[in-house]
């Protein structure tokens, strides 16, 4: 049994936690919302398109002839990444970058893998989708709003904790479930924020972690650059810069080769945060569910084209790449994106209804609260 | 104050959790079966919500009379 100097303690750490990072946890709750259902959305407006059907076409062009294409359309521009979809098996994405560490794409664009048409490019830095993602990725500040918002995850856990911590007392007295009605409409909602809070917890500490976790992918990746990657590519340290690519598709058919029953997820061109100045890096996704996430990167020699080394990601990257899965809440079914948007509507109301009983009972103490509580228990 | 209130307090949360976490995890690591098991353990606690949501204090034992 907590002692009263206790609950107030956790009470003051779960209101102050909750007021400081309201404004925005109710910020990311709302642009979250959409980004729940991007792929559908911008498929539904013309944003994304899908590979035509060509029955009987059986035929795949090389990668290289596909990236010759991009380069043609934007010479002034590198190549940075290609990837691969494996909702879009007939689809080859290609980006584009001014220089292999800008921070923003300058082109991203859909080639069919068969023909090596241009299918699709993707427009840029524009549209609903678009706003909601920067608002809800770095509120158009980049990487220090970025780690502004992981801090306000972070917030957000320990007032999920500290809440927890206050629930029980609260609700000594109560079963599980109790909305009080018409009483008054502090009770009722003071209810129906311990139910609906109680109720989403692990989901809420679930994404809000994996966010926090999301935020820090810069960071991550910079570490792994560091010390991995440094270590692997150190006699490359004094070359000079590659002058001739070789070839992006042999490079690709030596990952594979490198690691069997695995596919290719994405390719890093030389100089990017995902590889070195003088080396493709081939991350390979594998065949079960979770190994599709938990990539494998593999290093190409970008002037030779000759394997150099391949090992699996430190614990820190594998983190990251499962915290993506669930903060977005993609690895299940539409089902399973339709329960996340509604759990995300749930946790709107709790933070609604933590500021409405905020100004209704500020300058009540949590004693008078609890004593109240006890009251009427004993009255029964 | 009797030592049961806590297990009455904190059976239902508890239960909650370890669905929800049984469900987030398993359609990580399993694709059709793991993800039906998803659908139903995640959505058991907007199901939870959606059940006592309504006004269901005649059936509450610390209902007031004048409800």
């Amino acid at each position: 049994m907590l002692s009263s100097s206790a609950i107030r303690g956790w009470y003051w750490v779960h209101k102050w936690t909750s007021l400081v990072s309201t404004l925005f946890l109710l910020m990311l709750c709302i642009t979250g919302l959409p980004l729940i259902f991007y792929h559908e959305i911008d498929h539904a407006t013309g944003y994304s398109v899908e590979p035509p059907e060509l029955p009987g076409v059986t035929s795949k062009v090389s990668l290289d002839e596909i990236v010759s294409s991009a380069r043609a359309k934007r010479p002034q521009d590198v190549v940075t990444f290609v990837s691969r979809d494996p909702d879009e098996p007939e689809a080859w994405f290609v980006s584009m970058a001014e220089t292999p560490q800008s921070p923003d794409s300058s082109a991203f664009y859909m080639f069919d893998a068969r023909t090596g048409d241009l299918l699709h490019e993707y427009p840029l830095n524009q549209g609903f989708m678009n706003f909601m993602f920067r608002l809800h990725y770095d509120m158009f500040t980049g990487l220090p709003g970025t780690l502004f918002l992981g801090f306000m995850g972070l917030l957000l856990a320990a007032s999920l904790v500290s809440g927890t911590v206050v629930y029980g007392p609260f609700m000594r007295k109560l079963p599980f479930g109790t909305v009080r009605h018409g009483r008054s409409s502090r009770l009722k909602w003071l209810d129906l924020h311990n139910l609906l809070g109680i109720a989403t917890l692990i989901w809420l500490l679930t994404v809000g972690v994996t966010g926090v976790i999301n935020t820090l992918a810069i960071p991550i990746l910079g570490v792994w650059q560091q010390t991995e990657m440094s270590e692997m590519t150190a006699k490359y340290k004094n070359e000079p810069a590659v002058q001739h690519l070789s070839s992006p598709d042999d490079a690709v058919k030596k990952a594979l080769a490198t690691v069997p029953g695995t596919e290719l997820s994405f390719m890093a061109f030389p100089g990017t945060s995902f590889s070195s100045p003088h080396h493709y890096v081939a991350f390979m996704a594998g065949a079960t569910p979770l190994t599709s996430k938990l990539l494998t990167p593999v290093l190409i020699d970008a002037s030779t084209g000759e394997f150099i080394d391949s090992r699996s990601l430190p614990w820190y990257v594998k983190a990251l790449l499962v915290s993506q899965p669930l903060h977005f809440g993609d690895y299940g079914g539409m089902m399973l994106k339709i329960l996340w948007a509604l759990l995300d509507v749930l946790a709107i109301v709790v933070l609604g209804s933590g500021v409405y009983l905020w100004i209704k009972k500020r300058n009540v103490p949590i004693e008078a609260r609890l004593g109240a509580l006890v009251a009427e228990g004993a009255a029964q | 104050m009797s030592s049961k209130a806590p297990v009455r307090v904190w059976t239902a949360p508890i239960v909650l959790g370890v669905l929800t976490a049984v469900g987030l995890i398993s359609a990580l690591v399993s694709d059709s079966a793991g993800d039906v098991l998803a659908w139903l353990t995640v959505g058991a606690p907007v199901a939870v919500v959606l059940w006592y949501l309504p006004r269901r204090q005649r059936l509450s034992p610390t209902s007031h009379p004048t409800d």
